[in-house]
């Protein structure tokens, strides 16, 4: 079965992603995907230039214009909607590990549970 | 002076982590990479010194020098932000040196390393390993269809003619030919695909680049096999061309 591109992101994809919310050239997702990060992350020159070929390719990202050698990027909607389900999909996960930690921990109830979620500013993932 | 060294390139496509590490020896031994060709690579001497090398594949490029896409040029400059400088001019292989002592790698998402590689041999091997595959089935139904007929019409008549005893003796080349071809091919796509799924697994959850068997031996093999196959197809056609000829020219 054809595997399909771009389902779940990687942590590069997502940052990158997330620095093209704003208008930005290949140089300065770099520094802003660093800045974001506090330099956790830091995306290899030819990962940057693949996944913006491959992004172009799959309509994720579209070309604003170009200076000379310097290419301007901005997120398309259907970018931004990859961008939230991504961002749904991670926050899922810390609801579900916060659910099994917090039970396994406290063996508290529903509401102590559902309370716990609150205090930390989450909904409930039932 | 400087000294020029072209050595024979042994290293495909599927072999680049067997590449980087060759290279990277040769400029310990004080031999600097100065070109990267299909069949050679080129050598100047230098000072022997620890250089780190790297490759990028460029499915969507076939260019020369005098038409560089501006996309690429971006691609180098980035590159040179993190000391990567470009050293090669075949146009789906990208060579990058960096004599940093410890570089950002080029490739820091092997998914994304992956994609790239994926695109790349998906359009310069697997199209023509499909081709040929559906090419060799064709030619093995087609014989196989004209057996059956014959035979039917053997049956019947009882009449044989030179044709038939041509396309037959083609036949026993033509055929084992034929399956060692579509079994290479399979064989390829099907290994192909095994190893993509497999790095993509390793990719996505260890950000780890398993690379690609390279299957050198069966290469080869098929290779002779396929030049040693053709030539005795080629004589045996020459031959029963020629007898054919003669038959009709003294009306047989």
């Amino acid at each position: 079965m054809p595997r399909e591109k771009f389902k779940t992101l990687t942590e590069q994809m997502f940052y990158v992603l997330l620095a093209l919310t704003d208008e930005c050239c290949g140089m300065d997702i770099m520094e802003k995907v660093s800045q974001i990060t506090h330099g956790r992350i830091k995306v290899g020159s030819g990962t940057l230039y693949n996944l913006l070929e491959q992004f172009s390719d799959e309509g994720i990202i579209a070309e604003t214009k170009t200076e000379g050698r310097r290419r301007s990027y901005i997120l398309t909607d259907k970018g931004r909607t990859l961008l939230e389900r991504e961002y749904d999909r991670l926050v899922t996960q810390a609801q579900d590990y916060n659910r099994v930690i917090n039970r396994e921990v406290s063996y508290g109830t529903e509401e102590d549970y559902a309370e716990q979620m609150g205090n930390m500013g989450l909904a409930p993932a039932y | 002076m400087e000294q020029k060294k072209i050595m024979p390139n042994r290293w495909g496509i599927w072999d680049w982590p067997l590449l980087i590490e060759h290279l990277e020896k040769m400029a310990l031994e004080g031999w600097l990479l100065t070109d990267y060709h299909e069949k050679t690579l080129e050598f100047v001497s230098a000072e022997p010194r620890r250089i780190h090398y790297d490759i990028m594949f460029f499915p969507d490029y076939n260019y020369d020098f005098s038409d560089i896409p501006p996309k690429l040029e971006q691609m180098w400059e980035i590159a040179e932000m993190d000391g990567w400088k470009h050293i090669t001019k075949n146009y789906y292989v990208q060579v990058f040196y960096n004599e940093q002592p410890d570089p950002v790698s080029l490739h820091s998402d092997a998914v994304v390393t992956l994609n790239g590689f994926d695109g790349l041999v998906k359009k310069k091997f697997v199209t023509v390993w499909r081709r040929a595959a559906v090419a060799a089935f064709v030619l093995l139904v087609a014989f196989c269809v004209w057996l059956v007929v014959s035979a039917l019409v053997f049956s019947q008549t009882g009449e044989t003619n030179f044709m038939q005893f041509a396309v037959l003796s083609m036949g026993s080349v033509l055929v084992p030919y034929m399956v060692i071809q579509l079994g290479y091919h399979c064989f390829r796509i099907h290994s192909y695909k095994k190893w993509l799924n497999y790095a993509y697994i390793a990719a996505q959850d260890d950000n780890q680049l398993i690379p690609p068997v390279s299957y050198s031996f069966a290469e080869k093999a098929h290779f002779a096999v396929s030049v040693v196959g053709g030539i005795i197809m080629v004589i045996q056609f020459a031959a029963f061309a020629r007898i054919a000829f003669w038959l009709s020219f003294l009306g047989i």
